[in-house]
């Protein structure tokens, strides 16, 4: 149900690592708990982020909902057709949708989050 | 869930797989698809909404009109037969008890549509108020369905269904059978489109419901519906109006008639028309597409709080963000700077008329 190949945090991010750089995104679950998503905040290149604080936003029509790294680093891109295309996130949460890649400063980190098998119990659980 | 109400649709919107909701009391569908390709239906083609939780009172006796004229904030005698009205219920210092729709049967006999989430304390306030006098009130709420058909083809998908169907003219309705059962649809709705909202029986609401469906009326979710009913800017209790704001305040003038003798409250309203008002509803436009929420503190540019918002969203059919809200500075009009407070930050917005959003005819 959820891509093997990414990490998955508890506030329900997911993370692909490859090269040293995370691309990060919110999952399916996310997604569809918060509808249709109008707006989506996002800090600008540069910014350094921490993992498990918050780093943007998303607006759907309705609810608002903080967006927390999965990781810590350094952000690198953001996805700029978000910007126009806020629906991507909608029809397609874990590729076009993506937010932002990011510089990963520390692997060790990767210890703190959940496989994908791992994040589909805990959601079931929390349901 | 298993102490919420069920409408006689319930088994439709699980069968149909829409997400469903607590509401007053109800288990409701809050979408089906999608809240913006909902709103995108009834905007260009036409959307169909469970609205069997809100009240339905028949009112009847020989004193049916002079209760409801002590009560209502519009005069029931002046009703036509046939006609409804929408009117607000206050109370004794003029706060909006609720907003409803009242249908007049004839003289003796009338319909009252008050809200789902204040269905109960109207019927208390109503008998309350009519103790003394031949008054009768029947609930039907759980015995009956209704449905809100709304969306420019909606006439025509009545046509379908009933080929020799008269016209009904706004706020009109009419009494007729269905499957030989007895159904009233009248020309009313909450959307700002043209559209219908429908009374019948629970045995045949969802074989009903289908053949809307089959007719090309999309189903449609709560959701969708407080979407709507901002961009035409109605009021929702709860939001813009409570028991603490009078119909003065909250632009409802026009749905007030004083100088009543059997109005309870004619001289309070009267009172509270006479004065000045301490703050008014606007209608506001979001600079950007951040969306203000309910509760969110309006500034002026000097980041003076001089109100709160009492609904926002982002409107699909102005793909701009839009709110509704009180503010205590009347010289604030139309195109006036303010500021949004959303999560302790300050975004801009200007003042706009309201309704957002108006069928063109």
């Amino acid at each position: 149900m959820y891509p093997e190949n990414l990490k998955y945090s508890e506030e329900h991010e997911w993370l692909l690592e490859n090269n040293g750089v995370a691309t990060i995104g919110i999952t399916s679950f996310a997604v569809e708990s918060l509808g249709d998503i109008v707006f989506i905040e996002l800090p600008q290149t540069g910014t350094e982020i921490t993992q498990f604080s918050t780093f943007g936003e998303v607006e759907s029509v309705k609810a608002a909902s903080e967006i927390y790294s999965p990781i810590s680093g350094k952000i690198i891109e953001i996805n700029e057709k978000l910007e126009t295309e806020p629906e991507l996130l909608n029809n397609s949460p874990f590729e076009e949708g993506w937010l932002i890649k990011v510089e990963i400063a520390d692997n060790s980190e990767f210890e703190k989050l959940m496989s994908a098998k791992e994040y589909e119990t805990f959601v079931n659980a929390g349901s | 869930m298993d102490n919420l109400l069920k409408t006689s649709l319930h088994q439709t919107h699980v069968d149909s797989k829409a997400k469903l909701v607590p509401f007053a009391g109800w288990e409701m569908p809050i979408q089906y698809a999608s809240i913006l390709s909902e709103c995108k239906a009834v905007r260009n083609q036409s959307g169909i909404f469970d609205v069997s939780h809100m009240g339905r009172f028949y009112i009847s006796g020989n004193d049916a009109s002079l209760g409801l004229d002590k009560i209502l904030s519009v005069n029931p005698f002046m009703i036509e037969e046939g006609q409804g009205k929408y009117n607000v219920i206050c109370n004794q210092n003029g706060g909006i008890i609720d907003d409803a729709i009242v249908y007049k049967i004839n003289n003796k006999k009338f319909l009252l549509i008050p809200n789902a989430s204040n269905a109960d304390k109207i019927y208390e306030w109503v008998s309350e108020n009519t103790k003394n006098l031949d008054f009768n009130i029947d609930v039907v709420t759980k015995k009956t369905a209704m449905i809100a058909l709304q969306g420019p083809t909606s006439r025509a998908i009545l046509n379908n269904i009933f080929p020799d169907l008269p016209k009904i003219r706004r706020f009109r309705f009419i009494e007729t059978k269905y499957n030989d059962k007895n159904v009233t649809i009248a020309r009313t709705g909450y959307t700002g489109e043209n559209g219908f909202e429908i009374i019948l029986d629970n045995d045949i609401s969802q074989n009903f419901w289908k053949i809307l469906v089959k007719n090309g009326a999309t189903e449609c979710g709560l959701g969708a519906r407080d979407v709507l009913r901002l961009e035409a800017a109605l009021a929702l209790h709860g939001n813009e109006i409570t028991e603490i704001i009078n119909p003065f305040e909250a632009q409802l003038s026009r749905f007030v008639e004083l100088d009543r003798e059997n109005y309870m409250i004619n001289n309070t309203l009267n009172n509270i028309k006479s004065q000045e008002l301490s703050k008014k509803l606007i209608g506001f436009e979001i600079q950007g597409r951040n969306i203000a929420r309910s509760h969110n503190i309006i500034k002026d540019n000097n980041n003076n709080t001089i109100g709160e918002v009492t609904s926002g969203s982002y409107s699909p059919t102005l793909s701009k963000s839009i709110g509704l809200g009180y503010v205590s500075d009347k010289s604030l009009d139309i195109n006036s700077e303010i500021t949004i407070e959303i999560r302790s930050k300050n975004i801009p917005a200007k003042i706009t008329k309201i309704p957002f959003y108006k069928r063109s005819k």
